[in-house]
């Protein structure tokens, strides 16, 4: 499979679905680390256990990938439920993609661009903790 | 988080919201993973194998939450 013929829908699909695996192997973790909160001294080692500079990277691209799975999910909704698609037409060849272009290419590019923002966003805050840890 | 910022936390309406969220959380990251693995082992019973894992997962993710 070459990559320059994967079509920009086709790679959110994929990013979708190793988004969504990542997630649930976080969730197992997550749900791991917090089964600890009932005993103070457990805790108190697995916050100072996890305040290390691979866990802020990991959790920086655990949120990447949770706003990408969130955002994309929104767009899959809208257009499994047909919003922002055309009309249909008679099946004409060339056929036409309705999904790679008009308004739901528009909502692509959305959610890219919002995506992009809060990515901007977690990398700066990131980059703030470990400023803060060097200090 | 602080431990006492987990334990002014430890009431009925944060764990009422935990628990619709871990619930929420559990149903939908099941029927993601059924759909992607059904795609790649089609007529396998995929349910059979996930579902004891997830409740048990499930059940005891509760114990904090309900303890």
């Amino acid at each position: 499979m070459s990559l320059r013929k994967v079509k920009l829908e086709r790679l959110l699909y994929y990013l979708q679905r190793i988004t969504g695996l990542s997630l649930v192997i976080y969730l197992f973790a997550h749900l791991v680390e917090t089964s600890n909160r009932t005993d103070p001294l457990k805790w108190s080692e697995t916050v100072s256990f996890l305040d290390r500079t691979p866990f802020h990277l990991g959790l920086m691209l655990l949120v990447m990938a949770l706003t990408f799975h969130g955002l994309n999910g929104i767009r899959l909704i809208l257009l499994e439920n047909g919003f922002s698609l055309p009309r249909p037409t008679q099946p004409v060849y060339p056929y036409r993609k309705a999904i790679s272009s008009g308004i739901p290419r528009i909502l692509t590019i959305f959610l890219l661009l919002l995506f992009s923002l809060v990515a901007l966003l977690v990398v700066k805050e990131f980059y703030g903790v470990i400023s803060c840890q060097r200090t | 988080m602080s431990w006492e910022k987990v334990k002014s936390r430890a009431n009925e309406g944060w764990n009422l919201f935990y628990f619709l969220l871990l619930s929420a959380v559990m149903i939908h990251s099941y029927e993601g993973v059924k759909r992607v693995l059904s795609e790649y082992f089609p007529g396998k019973p995929i349910s059979r194998l996930l579902i004891p894992i997830w409740v048990s997962v499930y059940l005891w993710a509760l114990i904090p939450i309900m303890g």
